[in-house]
């Protein structure tokens, strides 16, 4: 792996990190000179895979829980994970000879429970799960999972979310990890 | 606890389930056991009310909108109104990553997580009016990650992750969310699982045993009268959360 120096001064990988999922939320946190390629939003995960891949899942949209109805539960509910679910089969499909690294990206405050965000909330504990199960079944593949709950993307933010992929696509030591990239707006509360 | 308040168990014909019954029962609750299979339904609803408990049975398939509705409606009309929902029912087929087939994760959700989610909006119905109630999500220490069980741990961990937002916004109204997250349990859940496996499973818990239903039950009984303890995870593990008493197990 080459590093090299990204515009905004910090440290970069020139390994190719892909990013699939969510294009809003994708363009979001990256930085256009962070050596981190944003791909394509469709399900269709590269053969050439480098061997580090960032999923960043649609997060069903917050709103009032009880006005929801059976079927957006459903759908939205149900639909969103469905596609997280076909995001991390088409990438460890693609992982499946090689060591890899999984990075799961999911905004901090539903994942960490809020009022009004029921639904989101309830996809990131699910997604959060699943990256634990993964971590284990994929352990033995020295496939690393890895999951990195993001705040509002600040400028701070969106740096130091780039500088924890980088160390998280580094070997196979860390693994099944849970980091907050918030500026402390967690802090202080008991983590799921 | 006031003889007057209600709980409805979901899953309530299983091994856990019906334990939750006998206890909040004992405990003065009137109780309605409702579960997909009605029949066995109905044997625990007789069985509490052997014990001088109040119990009814109603058939409730957590999957579907019309049976959901009329589950809440019936404890509402019948037994006076709806403390206490206890989000049992569950199940347990799952697969390894490589091999999880999409439709059998879509239908596990739907039975773990949406289905359970959408009971909880409608009992929040009744307990918004009354200004009071507990809901009680029957997660699983699977929720921290299990070899073999993406889809049933996402489940759970749906579960968990809802508690934790529905916390924060029903307290406000009375209303408390709490994860109960039982690990490995002795039922018929488990005993369908291979020997050798149950075996290393209970090797690895370390209070030496593995747990029975009323370990959870009475979890559950605090958490019903518990207002505040809210968005919180219980988890009644024998210690096996914490790590295992051998080195070399796993
Ligand atoms: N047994 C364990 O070791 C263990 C461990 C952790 C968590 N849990 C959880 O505890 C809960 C109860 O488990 P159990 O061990 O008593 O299992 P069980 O199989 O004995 O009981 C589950 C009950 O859910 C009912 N059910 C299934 N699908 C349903 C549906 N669509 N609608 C309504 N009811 C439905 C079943 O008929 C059954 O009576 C489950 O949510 C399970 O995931 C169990």
């Amino acid at each position: 792996m080459t590093t090299t120096t990204g515009t905004d001064g910090i440290a970069t990988t020139a390994t190719r990190v892909l990013f699939v999922g969510d294009p809003t939320r994708i363009s979001a946190l990256t930085q256009p000179d962070a050596g981190m390629t944003a791909v394509a939003a469709v399900f269709d995960v590269p053969a050439d895979l480098a061997g580090a891949v960032v999923v960043v899942p649609r997060v069903p949209d917050a709103g009032d829980f009880a006005q929801m109805t059976d079927q957006e539960l459903d759908t939205d509910l149900g639909g969103a994970l469905s596609e997280l679910l076909a995001w991390v089969q088409a990438v460890v499909q693609q992982l499946a000879d090689s060591r890899g690294h999984l990075i799961i990206v999911l905004p901090a405050e539903p994942t960490l429970g809020q009022v009004g965000a029921a639904m989101s909330g309830t996809f990131c504990g699910a997604a959060l799960s699943m990256a634990r199960t993964l971590a284990i079944e994929l352990d033995r593949e020295h496939i690393t999972v890895n999951t990195v709950m993001h705040g509002e993307p600040t400028p701070a933010i969106r740096t130091g979310f780039a500088a924890q992929l980088q160390a998280l696509v580094e070997g196979d030591a860390i693994t099944g990890q849970e980091i907050y990239v918030t500026s402390g707006t967690d802090l202080g509360r008991l983590r799921p | 606890m006031t003889a007057a308040r209600t709980a409805l168990v979901t899953g309530g014909a299983g091994g856990i389930g019906a334990a939750i019954a006998q206890h909040l029962a004992a405990d003065g609750y009137r109780v309605l056991v409702a579960d997909v299979d009605l029949e066995r339904a109905q044997q625990v609803a007789d069985s509490v009310r052997h014990c001088g408990g109040q119990a009814w049975s109603h058939h409730l398939d957590v999957t579907n909108g019309q049976s959901r509705r009329s589950a809440v409606d019936f404890t509402v009309s019948e037994l006076g109104g709806l403390d206490v929902l206890v989000n049992c029912a569950g199940v347990l087929r799952d697969a390894r990553i490589r091999v999880l087939e999409p439709e059998r994760f879509t239908a596990l959700q739907r039975i773990n997580l949406v289905g359970p989610l959408a009971l909880t909006r409608l009992a929040i119905e009744p307990m918004t009016v009354a200004g009071r109630g507990a809901i009680i999500n029957i997660a699983s220490r699977a929720w921290l990650g299990t070899f073999g069980s993406t889809a049933y741990s996402a489940s759970k961990g749906g579960l968990v992750g809802a508690t934790r937002s529905l916390a924060l916004e029903l307290g406000p109204r009375g209303i408390t969310v709490n994860c109960v997250a039982p690990g490995f349990i002795n039922t018929e859940m488990t005993a369908a699982m291979p020997e050798r496996i149950l075996q290393r499973i209970r090797a690895a818990i370390p209070v030496g045993r593995g747990g029975t239903p009323a370990d959870v039950a009475e979890t559950v009984r605090y958490l019903a009268g518990a207002g505040y303890t809210t968005g919180q995870v219980l988890v009644v593990c024998g210690g096996r959360s914490i790590g295992v008493p051998m080195a070399g197990v796993v």
